[in-house]
């Protein structure tokens, strides 16, 4: 920093707290004109307060979305423009701006419509006329008492394995039971075959339950409590099939008598397609990111994710698909997790599978050893070298239909052999052959590397991609993995419970990588049943300071972006003020999203989101377009439809709430809304009351 | 100006037979934080920078029909939003501690010259914001919100003016280091 810039800065951040005086006013005057660094100090220091003013102000504008092309930007402007369009009620100090402002808004034809287009053809279950999932009749008994395996594989289990030796013999409350020793290793633990059933359901969640009670008997805590009905059901939605319940399905969980009917919401739950909808849009985002990228096709990979999670293919086959595909970006969706990470010698396509499927974090041993587990340079290199054959073609098709050339992109695997090439930190050269871990896998031009790697990396009884699924599933359910952070499992990284870890990793691997039945596990143990709420004696179990997991209580989970627009939409009905034939669903809810994604331009292609939690996302909510329609007065919505029906302002007061926070209102909630509501007898007074039950940290916390 | 006030928010009917161009409305929702950071270099007071940022708007919205879709939009309200800072600063009201009618002038050329290069910085300033420390980032978010000062922060968090102004001071200077270093590899060929 030179010595101009050294008198100014003081003086610059005098200016931005307005402190100056008429002198300091003339030196920055002096300083500015007669430097050229001075002169861009000035302008970039008044930038970044204005940058800071603004945006909290009126919530990020969008046009900062760093796109890679102009392609890419296709119509999505104008919904983005709309939607960052400042909401003048919320700040108060721009009056005029708001005249201007509303005549912009009603000149702005593009509406929202129903975020998910392809839903329309199976079936309506963003509306609430959908039959509640637990409506289904079912013979079946309480899955406490009944695995809910189909028997034959029971029975294969029962002919090929010796009982395990943890089967609790009391069903009804395992938890409770005074703590066993961890003797409870998968029963065939290190005969390496992977071709037998897993135990049944109720073993394995009374195994879960079982080493949850010994860490809170050991650290001397209680579990916190049961959650209500209604904290449940919405925890229970919106981490199975991405969004809120509508006040209906609520009201008839609540109301449902059955002893399992939390057990039979989940399975339902699991055979719902936004189940499906879910799941791929979580690894859509881990395995490509949210931001538009030209050489992927987005879709095509949802296409390929979409029918993965539907026909609940074994996650060893979706793993293994994904590393060794080979095709077009469009017709082999596949492709594009690596189309998207070839750049720069393939380090983000080594670091981001080790990441994503063996939950390691190798991306620092490129350059180095690792600081703090064993994982070498070579090792990286080693990884890399499944890569070397792999290239992106670009060809032109012509289209017949148009006579225009279409440009498609390829991942291809080339014949060829070899090393890999890579320089120490002292500048030697080095090579690297392919090698998984301690598998060294043949380096001619004739060996595929890619599916050599994709077979490594899914076989055995207990590989790297079992255990780091399963953390992973735990951490989506639970709000906390295994490990502090779950792409960084090894030797370093201690795991709050190992026994079980492991435990679950092999019975996954007996299930054939069984995606749902995983889910079924943790949802079913009863840790997955509490109040996110600490107990009287579980205070200490809170990792956010810092504290191992002990899992005594679920711990709260931030809406993703886009469970947050599809909560919103189920809770205001948003969706149903459009004009449906206008544009495709998805698009809607990509382009929202899009406000909050940054590209950080590293070597592992980070994204960065600026979303949970930030002041951007609070400020989008309160006032963004979306939250305009959906509370708007307008035909269709929820608001307007609780409004418009006979019933007392007390009833209406419940269904707002209801509907937004899948919960009845408290005594205080109600007293204090139905006072105002009498002083704000229009339908402003119930539009400010859904207003806050929606901008409440309630609404966006997943409890 | 003053015909704007007519047609009042209540209006979504969609009876607009006069009115711009749906691009002329994406092109001025988009230009506004250009437009209010480019008069913020001019008069670094963020408070009146919306003023006049409110009036140049004004200016714009009455004077749609005089601008020509595909021209460059951006060039055109910033000389309306120079003239309306000038306009401001002649009020007499706040002729306090300002900067010289040519010293304005020279920022104007400088910023528009800056543009470019200033938009990067913007972009990069949210990632920098994530790498502040919890407790920094707090603070500076505590200090930008509607209404907020240095000194009203100060006395909220119950601090002595002078260690939050310093501390504010320090998280800025951060920033503004954070983006130049973000961006120092791109400068370079």
């Amino acid at each position: 920093m030179n010595n101009t810039n050294e008198q100014l800065l003081p003086l610059l951040e005098k200016l931005c707290e307005g402190r100056l005086t008429a002198d300091d006013r003339h030196q920055i005057e002096n300083l500015v004109r007669s430097d050229r660094n001075a002169l861009q100090t000035y302008l970039d220091y008044v930038d970044l307060h204005g940058s800071l003013h603004w945006d909290t102000a009126h919530g990020l504008e969008t046009e900062y979305v760093p796109h890679r092309t102009a392609s890419t930007r296709r119509g999505s402007a104008v919904t983005r423009t709309a939607a960052t369009t400042p909401r003048p009620a919320a700040t108060g100090r721009r009056r005029s701006v708001a005249v201007v402002i509303a005549v912009m808004l009603s000149a702005i034809t593009v509406l929202l419509t129903r975020p998910d287009a392809p839903r329309d053809t199976s079936g309506n279950n963003l509306t609430d006329q959908a039959p509640p999932p637990s409506a289904q009749p079912s013979p079946q008994p309480s899955p406490q008492t009944t695995p809910r395996q189909p028997s034959a594989k029971v029975v294969l289990q029962a002919l090929n394995t010796p009982a395990p030796k943890s089967a609790p013999s009391d069903n009804n409350r395992p938890n409770h039971r005074s703590p066993e020793p961890p003797q409870v290793a998968a029963p065939d633990s290190g005969t390496g075959n992977p071709n037998l059933s897993p135990a049944p359901q109720p073993q394995i969640v009374a195994f879960i339950n079982q080493e949850l009670q010994r860490g809170w008997t050991a650290n001397q805590i209680e579990p916190s409590a049961t959650a209500e009905d209604t904290e449940w059901i919405r925890r229970v939605y919106l981490d199975i099939v991405g969004h809120i319940p509508t006040a209906t399905q609520v009201q008839q969980f609540v109301s449902d008598r059955r002893r399992d009917k939390r057990s039979r919401l989940i399975d339902s739950l699991l055979d719902d397609p936004d189940y499906v909808r879910n799941f791929t849009t979580i690894w859509s985002n881990l395995l490509v990111g949210r931001s538009p990228n030209a050489d992927v096709s987005k879709p095509a990979l949802q296409a390929f994710l979409s029918d993965g999670f539907r026909r609940n293919r074994p996650w060893k086959d979706i793993v293994f698909d994904l590393v060794a595909a080979e095709g077009s970006a469009e017709s082999n969706g596949a492709t594009n997790f690596l189309l998207a990470h070839l750049n720069n010698q393939a380090v983000p396509a080594t670091a981001i599978t080790a990441q994503l499927f063996m939950g390691c974090q190798i991306q620092c041993t490129q350059c180095h050893a690792h600081p703090f587990n064993n994982a070498t340079q070579a090792e990286f290199w080693g990884l890399n070298s499944f890569f070397k054959q792999t290239t992106r073609k670009e060809r032109f098709k012509l289209d017949t239909a148009s006579g225009k050339r279409i440009r498609t992109v390829e991942l291809v695997s080339e014949t060829k052999g070899g090393p890999t090439y890579y320089e120490t930190r002292r500048g030697l050269m080095q090579v690297a052959y392919p090698q998984y871990f301690t598998e060294k896998v043949n380096a001619a031009a004739s060996v595929n590397r890619r599916q050599a790697l994709g077979r490594l990396m899914t076989s055995g009884d207990k590989p790297r991609v079992a255990e780091s699924i399963v953390n992973r599933m735990w951490q989506h359910f639970l709000g906390h993995a295994f490990t502090h952070n779950v792409a960084d499992m090894g030797p370093h990284a201690p795991v709050t419970h190992p026994q079980l870890l492991d435990r679950l990793a092999r019975e996954f691997v007996r299930s054939d990588y069984d995606l749902k039945q995983l889910t079924r596990w943790i949802c079913n143990a009863d840790v997955y049943s509490m109040t996110s709420e600490f107990s009287s004696s579980n205070q200490a179990d809170d990792p956010s300071t810092g504290n191992q997991p002990l899992f005594s209580r679920t711990y709260l989970k931030q809406m993703s972006a886009e469970q947050l627009f599809d909560s919103l939409v189920i809770a205001t009905r948003a969706n149903r003020t459009v004009d449906k034939t206008k544009r495709d669903g998805r698009d809607d809810r990509d382009n929202w999203i899009q406000q909050f994604v940054f590209d950080l331009d590293t070597d592992e292609n980070d994204e960065f989101t600026a979303f949970s939690g930030t002041i951007s996302q609070a400020l989008m909510m309160m006032n963004g377009e979306l939250i305009e329609r959906a509370i708007g007065n307008r035909r269709g919505t929820f608001l307007q439809h609780v409004v418009s029906q006979p019933q007392s302002d007390r009833e209406k007061i419940r269904m707002l709430c209801l509907s937004a926070l899948s919960r009845y209102p408290t005594q205080d909630e109600q007293a204090a809304f139905s006072n105002f509501v009498r002083k704000n007898a229009s339908v402003g007074g119930f539009q400010d009351i859904f207003w806050a039950y929606l901008n409440s940290s309630e609404f966006i916390l997943i409890h | 100006m003053n015909d704007l006030e007519s047609p009042n928010t209540g209006n979504d009917s969609g009876e607009l037979a006069e009115r711009p161009a749906d691009e002329f409305v994406q092109l001025f929702t988009r230009s506004q934080r250009k437009l209010y950071l480019f008069v913020l270099a001019m008069n670094p007071n963020p408070v009146e920078a919306e003023e006049i940022l409110q009036e140049t708007n004004v200016v714009i919205w009455s004077k749609y029909r005089q601008f020509q879709l595909g021209t460059n939009f951006l060039a055109w309200a910033r000389s309306i939003a120079h003239f309306e800072t000038l306009k401001f600063r002649e009020r007499g009201r706040r002729d306090r501690h300002q900067f010289s009618d040519e010293f304005v002038k020279f920022l104007a050329d400088e910023a528009t010259d800056r543009s470019e290069h200033l938009e990067e910085r913007r972009r990069v300033l949210m990632s920098c914001l994530d790498k502040l420390r919890d407790r920094d980032r707090e603070l500076i978010q505590h200090r930008y919100k509607p209404g907020q000062s240095g000194k009203g922060l100060a006395q909220d968090l119950g601090r002595p003016a002078n260690s939050v102004y310093q501390s504010l001071g320090r998280i800025r200077r951060n920033l503004l280091e954070c983006v130049n270093r973000q961006l120092a590899p791109e400068a370079q060929p």
